[in-house]
């Protein structure tokens, strides 16, 4: 009896060992995020492309692409926490999850990304315009670069100055009509957000400013920019791509999305990049979701998000943003566009 | 009603307009193309309402849709039948409520010319506190910009494309007294301008929208307070003041100035016309409505046109293929509609676009033929683009327009014989003389108070002694303070004998003529039901050829007194042939009411050339 007793006991611990073994291998070994489903990544528009092809590669992620602005809203409902958030990670630019965080904050809310955000590859910001209407602006609006005195830059200074003036008074031609500066939705996109955090810089001359230096002038200032941008329905640098150049005076965007949004297109002869002054860099990150069963496992998207990026024509060498300002900053410059439009 | 429910309200109830029926306008085979586009099977069927320039492009790329190995989603086949709806038409019946019955089926994708319609649909809906079915940033499937299009003679001698030109030109010899004698042609007489009804033309709203710009010296963020300016609203009557007349579609204009071209006398019909680059295309190569009917050859102009972007920026029609956010879109049908939008959108689709004289959307796909100078056309234009106003704005260009367009002087000829008393077919048991007084009386409504309009019926046996075959009801008035007395005298229509066409007409044409006023519209509205038939058949050729010429004669030529003849064909009996010729003869429109129970759309659309 002792001897069958025994048989029995060492069965059933082979048994249990095998079910505690199986339960250890369903949790994580191969990949994937909490409680062995795949990684719920959340994408920024901008980053489109370099997300889609990390997820063609991953079975193990589920990708979801949106707005910025739409993201943000969703990251900052007081309904969402850590642990039952909708996604395990964020592919975004930079600051916007400390932009989410500082808003949660403010309402009472605990921190989602707090220090866990990776930087993963950077992109100038640039303007895109005609040929020849970039000729009139670099005569209208030039100076010299810091890095070569040679090399003439566009300042956002003058463009935001000149924005609403004749191209005729910018050594531009009359038929061109006022001159107009364009960028995508600050308070929906990303890249948008970004490039009016530069037009701030250019404006108060560097990127240390604050909310408390947003004085009337400066509203002012913003109110004509804006005024200045027309509505020719969806984002400029598509209509630019898909009408040319009659569309805008020059466009603010991210370079690298830039770059694949006219590749090929057939107006991309008769564009020109041009870099503002003062310069500024772009970093997209990936900032995983504090406390959602993902969280972890979505780090190990860094490398092959980072490649991805890289593909799409983003610098990875030691991204480091510049010539930007402050979270709380573009926080306040996004509320202050939503005022003066 | 908010302003911006009276934009929803005002254009979308008389864009509904584009079912009714001109020769010469844009919508011919409206609501039944899906019939015959073959059996979907056990396909998903998407559903397309689409915009007639385009129908027969979308037909074309449905049909090697259907057929191809990309008309499935998950395992099972897409079917995509298209059908054309004018864009005002099918955002009224979007907003109001679609009768599958009557309208085809709902759609699943919805294509009118501009995206403006879905701005428009989109603002109605909101105000009745329902959700927007046309979603934002739709892709754009081809583009085409206002122009102003010009004789090539005409645009050479104000110096185009050297010299630039636009509305304020438009403008200035609009108002000049010298006419085309500023630049040396006094045998082109005044400057004359083509312009559609801008509550049911989308070229026409362009135009409107792109004037007002022009005025304020603005290209984006016009207000309502803009309109309100003494400057803009003088450009607004100066404008207006050249208008020869105006209509519910740019083909009527394209038409009659073709027709004239063949005669000879193009540059005195009209100097310039707002219409869209892709009928500049389709006029030059001899196809002036950009369709070709059985056994019509394509012959080019004597006198082709210039498409002329003005110096202060134009609009694109758009395009946009909108997949509604509709509660009758179920996921299999958006999934389908999702891939026939991502196929038309292939460059090798997108080349089509072009063959039919469209830039296309896709900005992969090169601008090449025919959109090149050689064809009156350029593809490095326009040079600046204009923002669509908000909707209050645009409905108090609207509001604005209906009184500072040029006012018309018409007089009504209705025949009254004896076949107008035949039933009419309709449930109620109408006659046909009792569906036409009502839809005339109706349409006194759509003239402006200031329009002055008179009213004649003919038939034989007329009058206190028999002998005549026209009688003078209401001499010529402002409608304002003689509504009343059409009305009545309208409604006391009764059928009597013959059907004394040719000699009415000429009367009326003659009175007319009589009381010409240049600084109006003058034109007649010719209502018939019947052939010719005074009781002397012997003579009709001769009365006809006379008719024709004094028509003709009356029209062209520099000091010409243009008294447009628009007949209305009514009922299945009418001389719409004939109808066709005598409009022609002045350079107007016929309009097909052979179905009786249009007669009140197609009032409306007489009307619209007012």
């Amino acid at each position: 009896m002792r001897r069958v007793g025994a048989v029995v006991g060492a069965i059933a611990m082979v048994a249990v060992a095998f079910v505690v073994r199986s339960a250890l291998d369903d949790d994580g070994s191969g990949g994937g995020g909490g409680d062995g489903g795949p990684v719920r990544l959340a994408c920024v528009d901008e980053l489109a492309d370099a997300c889609r092809a990390l997820a063609a590669d991953d079975a193990d992620v589920e990708l979801t692409v949106a707005s910025a602005g739409e993201l943000v809203a969703t990251f900052t409902d007081p309904e969402v926490r850590g642990e039952d958030a909708p996604y395990d990670a964020w592919a975004t630019i930079d600051p916007l999850p400390l932009v989410v965080d500082a808003r949660r904050d403010r309402a009472g809310d605990a921190a989602l990304f707090g220090e866990s955000t990776t930087p993963l590859a950077a992109t100038r910001l640039v303007l895109v315009a005609g040929e020849d209407r970039a000729g009139a602006l670099v005569t209208a609006c030039g100076e010299s670069s810091e890095q070569n005195s040679d090399d003439l830059v566009v300042s956002w200074r003058c463009v935001g100055d000149e924005a609403g003036v004749a191209w005729s008074e910018l050594e531009g031609e009359t038929g061109w009509g006022p001159f107009r500066p364009a960028f995508a939705d600050p308070t929906d996109t990303a890249s948008g957000l970004v490039v009016l955090g530069q037009a701030g810089t250019a404006y108060f001359g560097g990127p240390d400013y604050a909310s408390n230096d947003f004085d009337a002038a400066f509203r002012s200032w913003l109110a004509g920019v804006e005024q200045a941008m027309p509505n020719l329905g969806g984002d400029p640098l598509a209509v630019l791509a898909q009408r040319g150049p009659a569309a805008y005076g020059a466009v603010g965007a991210l370079e690298a999305e830039a770059e694949a949004a006219l590749a090929g297109t057939r107006y991309e002869d008769d564009l020109r990049v041009l870099y503002p002054a003062p310069m500024a860099t772009a970093v997209a990150s990936l900032a995983p979701v504090e406390g959602s069963p993902g969280a972890e496992a979505a780090t190990d998207l860094a490398e092959p998000l980072r490649d991805a990026l890289a593909e799409e024509g983003w610098d990875v060498d030691d991204p480091e943003p510049a010539g930007l300002p402050s979270a709380g900053v573009l926080d306040a410059l996004e509320q202050l566009w939503r005022e003066v439009t | 009603m908010s302003p911006r429910g009276r934009l929803a309200a005002a254009l979308l109830a008389a864009l509904a307009l584009l079912g009714a029926c001109s020769l010469d306008g844009d919508e011919s085979g409206e609501g039944d193309a899906s019939s015959d586009f073959g059996d979907p099977g056990d396909c998903t069927v998407v559903d397309m309402a689409v915009s007639s320039e385009k129908i027969e492009l979308v037909e074309d790329l449905a049909r090697s849709f259907n057929e191809s190995d990309e008309a499935e989603v998950d395992g099972t086949c897409v079917f995509v039948r298209p059908q054309v709806k004018a864009s005002g038409g099918a955002a009224q019946l979007l907003a109001e409520g679609w009768d599958e019955e009557v309208e085809g089926p709902r759609p699943v994708i919805w294509s009118p010319a501009a995206s403006t319609w879905g701005a428009v649909l989109n603002q109605q809906l909101a105000d009745a506190g329902e959700e927007p079915l046309a979603p934002e940033d739709s892709p754009s499937f081809m583009l085409t910009p206002l122009v102003i299009a010009m004789p090539e003679p005409m645009a050479e001698a104000v110096g185009y494309p050297d010299e630039p030109f636009g509305w304020s030109d438009v403008l200035r010899l609009a108002e000049s007294d010298e006419g085309w004698a500023e630049y040396g042609h006094p045998e082109w007489g005044p400057f004359r301008l083509g312009k559609t009804n801008p509550n049911f033309s989308t070229s026409g709203l362009s135009a409107l929208i792109a004037q007002a710009y022009a005025a304020t010296g603005k290209t984006d963020g016009l207000t309502v307070e803009d309109l309100a300016q003494p400057e803009v609203v003088a450009t607004a009557e100066g404008v207006e003041s050249a208008v020869v007349h105006y209509g519910d579609t740019t083909l009527t204009f394209l038409n009659n100035l073709y027709r004239a071209d063949q005669r000879g006398a193009a540059l005195t019909y009209a100097s310039a016309v707002a219409v869209e680059e892709k009928s500049v295309l389709d006029y030059n190569a001899g196809n002036p409505d950009g369709v070709l009917d059985p056994g019509e050859e394509a012959r080019p102009p004597r006198v082709p046109l210039v498409a002329v972007y003005p110096e202060e920026g134009t609009i694109f029609s758009d395009n946009p293929f909108f997949v509604l956010d509709a509660e009758w879109v179920d996921d299999d049908e958006r999934a389908g509609a999702e891939a026939f939008t991502e196929y038309v959108q292939r460059p090798e689709n997108q080349e089509r676009v072009l063959e039919y004289g469209f830039r296309p959307g896709n900005p992969e796909v090169a601008i090449g033929e025919p959109i090149t100078t050689d064809n009156g056309v350029d593809p490095d234009q326009p040079q600046t683009l204009l923002e669509v106003p908000e909707p209050p704005v645009m409905v108090e260009l609207l509001d604005r327009w209906d009184v500072q367009r040029k006012k018309a002087r018409v007089l009504l000829v209705v025949d009254v014989s004896g076949s107008m008393g035949d039933p009419a077919g309709t449930e109620g048991g109408e006659t046909k003389l009792d569906l036409a007084k009502r839809a005339a009386i109706a349409a006194l409504d759509d003239f402006a108070p200031e329009d002055e309009v008179g009213l004649l019926s003919f038939s034989t046996d007329l009058g206190p002694d028999g002998d005549q075959e026209v009688l003078e009801l209401v001499e010529v008035g402002p409608v304002s303070e003689q509504r009343d007395e059409l009305e009545q005298q309208i409604d006391a229509l009764v059928p009597t004998n013959g059907t004394p066409l040719y000699s009415a007409t000429a009367t009326a044409y003659a009175d007319a003529l009589d009381a010409y006023d240049e600084s109006r519209i003058n034109a007649v509205v010719v209502l018939s039901d019947g052939v010719n038939d005074d009781g002397d058949r012997g003579d009709d050729a001769d009365q006809l050829a006379e008719l024709v010429a004094d028509l003709e004669e009356g029209s062209e030529g520099q000091a010409s007194r243009p008294v447009r003849v628009f007949p209305i064909a009514y009922g299945a009996d009418a001389d719409l042939a004939t109808l066709g010729e005598i409009a022609e003869a002045s350079s107007a429109a016929v309009y097909d009411a052979s179905d009786p129970a249009s007669i009140t759309k197609v009032f409306t659309a007489v009307v619209s050339n007012f």
